[in-house]
């Protein structure tokens, strides 16, 4: 199995408990690194901007914007390191229900061919600020 | 100030469930008496006298699948028995597309068709989780509704042609979630009416109304 670490880090959000928080129709920024710790043949590394709903019905997703940070093969010991940002749209909020949760969240891929991906995940909420 | 309907789901949903359970009823009934009557002809001409139980059989085995029709007529009629004793209501609100943290002015205005002991009128504002799901072949939708605010009139009697008013404000709360709309789940808004009446089918309508995504200033 291949093996790649993602670390994604998100800046100048609002810290709501463990998130950060980002206004709607903001922006959110941060930096991004992936490290091939041995060769990986992919057909490329992916940054996402991402919701999907969670709960009692079956998912709900939609991939608002994506960052392409390789293509082709990785070597082992590759290392990218870049800054990214994201225009965030108006709507959905984020929003904890009963049945219905809705999730934001910065998702890197590192896309594998007849291999389950390597995918991490870092969550934000998007919302705005409340009186 | 602005007309809204009703949410067009209800009556959809009881009105299938109308017409599925007169073709049951019906289709009970017919089965039933060519049973009755292919029993009654087989007994003649065996050329027999007197009583036979086995006539019995077809109407006993039958009687349940009419009660199951009839039962299901009486669900499904309810909203529309309502109906004869209130006007359709005629409803406005301020706006039917209100911001996050905005006041809503609605009227309401309803007449009695005929002398009515009401137990309890009450209007509240609801946000509904709806989630469709599919286990195997079938699909469900689970619902889950949050009481934003209600308001509640006490038992009194109304006469024929008495016109029930009201008018009240809803606020659409400052940490509220707009409207949301995807392929399997929603965050809905209504108002909801409901007219508990004595010995009479309550009176339940749903209006929609959209809570935009943005926050007033």
């Amino acid at each position: 199995m291949a093996n790649a670490e993602f670390q994604i880090t998100l800046r100048e959000g609002e810290p709501a408990g463990a998130l950060m928080r980002y206004a709607p129709n903001g922006v959110v920024r941060g930096e991004v690194r992936l490290t091939a710790h041995e060769p990986v043949n992919c057909r490329g590394a992916y940054l996402r901007l991402m919701w999907h709903t969670e709960g009692r019905g079956d998912r709900d997703e939609a991939k608002l914007d994506e960052i392409v940070l390789a293509t082709g093969a990785m070597p082992a010991g590759a290392h990218i390191q870049r800054a990214f940002e994201f225009r965030l749209p108006q709507m959905p909020w984020s929003f904890a229900g009963e049945y219905v949760n809705i999730i934001w969240e910065i998702v890197g891929v590192v896309d594998l061919p007849l291999a389950v991906d390597i995918v991490a995940r870092e969550p934000f909420i998007l919302a705005p600020r409340r009186a | 100030m602005q007309k809204i309907q009703q949410s067009s789901r209800n009556n959809l949903g009881h009105g299938c469930l109308l017409a599925f359970a007169l073709i049951w009823t019906l289709s009970s009934c017919v089965m039933g008496a060519l049973w009755a009557g292919g029993a009654l002809l087989a007994w003649t001409a065996s050329e027999r006298s007197g009583f036979e139980w086995f006539m019995l059989f077809p109407v006993i085995f039958i009687l349940p699948f009419i009660g199951v029709g009839v039962f299901l007529i009486v669900i499904a009629a309810r909203p529309f028995l309502a109906g004869a004793r209130l006007s359709k209501p005629d409803i406005t609100v301020s706006t039917t597309t209100p911001r996050i943290g905005d006041d809503v002015t609605f009227t309401y205005s309803q007449v009695f068709k005929r002398a009515t002991e009401v137990e309890q009128i009450q209007f509240k504002l609801l946000l509904r989780e709806s989630a469709r799901y599919r286990r195997g072949t079938d699909t469900y939708t689970a619902t889950h509704d949050h009481v934003v605010q209600q308001f509640t009139y006490p038992a009194r009697r109304y006469e024929e042609s008495e016109r029930l008013n009201v008018r009240r404000d809803w606020l659409i709360p400052a940490d509220a979630m707009h409207t949301f709309r995807a392929t399997n789940n929603q965050l809905l808004w209504f108002i909801q009416a409901q007219i508990k009446m004595k010995g009479w089918a309550d009176f339940i309508e749903e209006y929609a109304i959209e809570v935009a995504p943005e926050v007033r200033a």
